[in-house]
């Protein structure tokens, strides 16, 4: 079964490269300039196809990217943002990815980071009104340094955001994740669950948030963070924070850092299963809960398992250039 | 096909096993029994080769194609290639794996191990079908989660639907008994009885004598102290319930 065709945004160095784009004039739509070296596409409807926002490199000292999606009130967008594998020469590349959902508004957004040398930072936040659902899914490989900070701002009653993801860390990488959820209002929803795998010398961590401030009655917070060592040397620091201003909320967390069990390993073997294969049954066991939506994805799928498995097997290089 | 000769063992650093001879022909039943904490189940589990134990004496001799091989040079998923199999006292839930990948996977690694051909899914699929109807379990299992979530009763079924994938040689049953009602425990007994045959044998480990009813041993073994006391055949059993352990280890150093 084939993915439905993409709107596709393609970004050279954080630039806009209208000419590798969908045409979005045919579609009504127009990327407007922000300041600075920012643009923003407004979607007044909802799409019938997912929106790919897909960055490459061509080697420019430095990569800028800012852009904003702005959901008219009751539009619906899938969204992919995708950066494929680039070499980052000095001056890196930093990024500002800005959703603002109206009333109503539902953004399906993934987050796909293939591995990249160099210097990889990206800011991604969601402002929410009443009654607006943000789900997010990120899948991140790693970079020679890599942070990325997720900031989920409930402004509006009832609205709900979920950001489930997955960071696999290798060699000398570092990748570093912070994720925030802001509960302004009564009655708003957050839901986070991390899963790293860190294996060599691979140095990340996780700081997450929820900030649940005085009037936000009734909030329910909820924040996850399980990691797996594969290597003794490799190194996970998980820093879960709340900030609660108010009484009452219902606020959950959740933060480990170990290594296989060794009493599932041996479970595994007693069965005539391979060590080798019994580590990789129960690693990608371990990341399942936060990648099986990715993974069920008929176009990404298929690359993604293939990469998870050959990270797992400790050869982690991607088998081709996913291009969509 | 196993004899076990003088073994001593120890787990962090404490030697629990103190001197264990055992000699299972193919087609056997045993009965290993006695009081807590006398050994019983670590014995199964140094035979399987479990990494928290430590043979320093003795030897664990198996047959393997027409040779004696000593255990202790064989890692745990290499014997149970060669055909030993563990049905675990407590089945560890292994959560993200499916009953189905798991069931496969084993069933490649000893299948390719002893000449055959693996299965794809879909062969796969037929093949654990028709075990699952003949233990009276529901299809459904192979979806679910390793032992996620399963009652008392489903794990210790889900051991014996590993048992017949498999099709172990030597099958040590760590009471595979304990914690079934009536008709759990009768069927599970049903489930070992047509899975004997003349080729194959059990080590069977219980507290009680109620499974030996249903599955007849051909000897019990009293293990006391990480040592065997005494031995005897399917009467034994009923020895025990009525008089306990004590006449047997009257006289029997610490």
């Amino acid at each position: 079964m084939s993915e439905a065709p993409m709107i596709r945004l393609v970004f050279l160095d954080g630039h806009y490269a209208a000419a590798e784009s969908t045409s979005l004039e045919e579609l009504g739509l127009a990327l407007e300039p922000l300041e600075g070296n920012g643009l923003r596409l407004s979607l007044h409807k909802t799409l019938d196809t997912p929106l790919l926002l897909l960055h490459r490199s061509q080697g420019a000292s430095i990569a800028l990217s800012q852009l904003q999606l702005h959901l008219a009130p009751g539009v619906h967008a899938t969204v992919r943002e995708h950066f494929l594998p680039m070499s980052v020469p000095t001056g890196g590349w930093q990024g500002v990815t800005e959703v603002v959902l109206e009333e109503r508004a539902h953004c399906e957004y993934l987050h796909l980071q293939e591995p990249i040398a160099g210097t990889w930072e990206h800011d991604v936040s969601v402002l929410q009104a009443a009654h607006s659902t943000w789900k997010a899914q990120t899948f991140l490989t790693g970079a020679g340094s890599h942070r990325v900070d997720f900031h989920m701002e409930q402004n509006g009653i009832h609205a709900e955001a979920t950001l489930l993801g997955s960071f696999l860390g290798q060699g000398t990488q570092s990748v570093h994740i912070s994720s925030t959820a802001v509960h302004a209002v009564p009655e708003t929803r957050s839901r986070q669950l991390v899963k790293g795998v860190a294996s060599d010398h691979a140095r990340c961590s996780f700081r997450g948030m929820v900030h649940v401030l005085p009037h936000a009655k009734n909030a329910f917070g909820k924040m996850h963070n399980h990691n797996l060592l594969l290597d003794p040397t490799a190194e996970v620091q998980t820093m879960p924070c709340f900030q609660i201003d108010h009484d009452q909320v219902v606020c959950n967390h959740g933060a480990t850092v170990g290594q296989l069990r060794a009493d599932e390993l041996f479970y595994l073997q007693a069965r005539g299963i391979p060590r080798a294969k019994s580590e990789l049954l129960l690693s990608r066991a371990f990341i399942e809960e936060t990648t099986a939506d990715i993974i069920q994805n008929p176009e990404m799928g298929p690359a993604i398992t293939a990469y998870i498995d050959q990270f797992f097997a400790g050869r982690a290089t991607m088998t081709k250039e996913a291009t969509p | 096909m196993l004899s076990i000769k003088n073994l001593h063992a120890t787990i962090n650093g404490e030697e629990v096993l103190h001197g264990i001879n055992l000699e299972v022909k193919e087609g056997e039943i045993h009965a290993i029994m006695g009081p807590n904490g006398s050994g019983k189940s670590t014995l199964s589990k140094i035979i399987a080769g479990h990494p928290a134990y430590e043979v320093t004496k003795g030897e664990i001799l198996y047959d393997i194609n027409m040779n004696a091989v000593n255990l202790t040079s064989l890692r745990a998923d290499e014997r149970a290639r060669e055909g030993i199999f563990l049905a675990f006292q407590y089945p560890i839930e292994v959560p993200g794996v499916s009953n189905f990948e798991f069931l496969r996977t084993a069933f490649n690694a000893v299948a390719t191990h002893q000449g055959a051909e693996e299965l794809d899914s879909f062969d796969f699929q037929r093949l654990i079908e028709t075990k699952l109807k003949d233990l009276q379990m529901d299809v459904k299992f192979l979806s679910r989660h390793v032992n996620v979530d399963f009652s008392g009763g489903e794990k210790k079924r889900n051991e014996i639907l590993q048992m017949a994938v498999l099709q172990p040689r030597l099958a040590l049953l760590d009471e595979t008994d304990s914690g079934l009602d009536v008709d759990s425990l009768q069927q599970v007994a049903q489930a070992l009885n047509k899975l004997k045959t003349p080729e194959n044998a059990y080590v069977l480990v219980t507290h009680y004598h109620r499974i030996l009813e249903h599955v007849v041993p051909d000897h019990i073994h009293i293990l006391a102290n990480g040592r065997i006391v005494h031995s005897g055949d399917h009467t034994l059993a009923l020895e025990i319930e009525k008089n306990g352990y004590e006449p047997f280890l009257r006289g029997i150093q610490e």
